[in-house]
């Protein structure tokens, strides 16, 4: 398992995160420590989980469920230490945690603390904000975007105090690490412009949906990206298990995701399958596994990127796992870069 | 008229000269904060604002960051109390439940 530097940190984090966002839901705690035992055997030492985890659904009464299930793992397995661990303070306009309020400086801190208790430990080590106050076009609101109600001088404003509770933050060692999530280029480059001139913690990572069907990060962020030095976490790699093919045909098979969120949280759309069928069909030309393809290709990309691999079952973790080192040949990746032209943008 | 356009190049000249043989302006007295900053890198360090009066102090990433510890004396900053770990930077500000050097938890306030 290759380590990564993430960012500027100085951390180095494994090329395959885990993600936790199933552990108190559809995953038991038992099988949320497994999943960390096996990560962890595999060289993973990087996980991801969440403020307003588990989904999905998102509920008012398991809120910080799932940090808690990596705490108990840490009180119980004393190994603090084998993990680099990263959460996020849920945005704006969510009813379910606290009662939908925006990130500000105070609940910045109050979360930090919140999430602390839970995972039962001193600092973490990547904190990020799940989506910006001002809205984005992320989770498929790239369909219907408009930016012009965003006020600008409010928006500086709002950085300015949250990256300067996050450098207090940093100084008290409570979070080692400041990390965006659900972000556009102009806000990226705004939090690192503030950071840089005032002496703030500088953005490490953005977590933003990857994948072979889902393809925004490509041009601005990449750009962005490469320039400053931020990582991208890729969530969604497997584009909420759709390039597993277990849905392919449409179908919807027990014990899934698309049991609680059918659409796949806008995912499901008349161009999807097609596209779905067009990768699987890259995988089995060359004799790979889809999963692993579609982990390896976004490993294989240019900018550094590291996938977070979510699943249910330790077979599926297994499998992702494997990806860890994999190189896509040149024959493969002509062919998926042949598949987007076909399929550009399937949702 | 010429005899006069000499002198009055000839004080120039010496005008000049003077500026130039003269004493330098004197220079300015450092910028403890630059001072401070220069100290601060050389060590390993950055500056960053910290505490309640927000000055800019040097911190240091510590190399045993969340390594096990059972007393501060494990650390080269602080042990901390809930994880049983390094702290990740020093000195650490504002409120941390930390381990002492004789494995006592105590909560350490730094302003």
């Amino acid at each position: 398992m290759q380590k990564l530097p993430l960012g500027r940190t100085g951390l180095q984090v494994s090329e395959l995160c885990l993600g936790t966002m199933t552990w108190g839901s559809q995953n038991t705690e038992a099988e949320g420590h497994d999943q960390m035992d096996m990560a962890l055997d595999h060289g993973v030492n990087f996980l991801d989980t969440a403020e307003m985890y588990p989904t999905n659904p998102v509920r008012a009464q398991t809120v910080g469920r799932t940090e808690e299930i990596v705490g108990s793992w840490l009180a119980s397995r004393k190994r603090r230490d084998d993990w680099i661990i990263a959460t996020k303070i849920t945005g704006i306009g969510h009813d379910q945690v606290r009662d939908g309020a925006p990130i500000t400086a105070a609940a910045l801190r109050s979360c930090v603390e919140q999430s602390l208790r839970r995972l039962n430990t001193d600092v973490i080590d990547l904190y990020q904000l799940h989506w910006p106050n001002r809205g984005s076009y992320h989770f498929r609101r790239n369909w219907s975007f408009d930016p012009t109600a965003q006020d600008r001088a409010a928006t500086i404003a709002h950085m300015q105090d949250v990256l300067a509770e996050a450098g207090k933050l940093v100084t008290e060692g409570k979070i080692r690490a400041f990390g965006l999530s659900n972000e556009s280029a102009w806000g990226t480059a705004q939090w690192l412009r503030l950071a840089d001139l005032n002496g703030w913690p500088r953005v490490a990572s953005v977590q933003n949906e990857y994948s072979l069907l889902c393809r925004h990060f490509d041009t601005d962020m990449a750009e962005l990206c490469h320039n400053e030095d931020v990582t991208l976490l890729a969530f969604s790699p497997l584009a909420a298990g759709l390039l597993s093919g277990k849905y392919a045909g449409d179908v919807t098979p027990d014990n899934t995701r698309r049991m609680a969120t059918p659409d796949l949280g806008g995912r499901i759309t008349p161009q999807v399958f097609p596209a779905v069928a067009a990768y699987l069909g890259v995988a089995a030309d060359h004799g790979l596994d889809p999963c692993q393809m579609a982990l390896a290709f976004t490993r294989s990309r240019a900018v550094p990127t590291i996938p977070i691999i979510g699943a249910t079952t330790l077979a599926q973790l297994r499998t992702n796992l494997g990806a860890a080192g994999m190189v896509l040949s040149d024959e493969v990746l002509a062919d998926i870069a042949a598949t987007r032209r076909q399929h550009p943008m399937p949702f | 008229m010429r005899r006069a356009g000499l002198v009055l190049l000839a004080a120039l000249a010496l005008a000049a000269c003077r500026e130039e043989a003269g004493p330098k302006a004197e220079p300015l007295l450092p910028d403890p904060l630059e001072l401070a900053t220069r100290d601060c890198t050389r060590t390993g360090g950055r500056m960053v604002k910290a505490g309640i009066a927000n000055a800019m102090t040097c911190i240091h990433d510590t190399t045993d960051s969340g390594k096990q510890c059972r007393t501060s004396g494990d650390c080269e900053g602080d042990c901390l109390a809930r994880s049983g770990t390094c702290s990740p930077v020093r000195p650490l500000f504002g409120c941390n439940e930390i381990l002492m050097n004789d494995g006592r938890r105590a909560t350490l306030c730094r302003d």
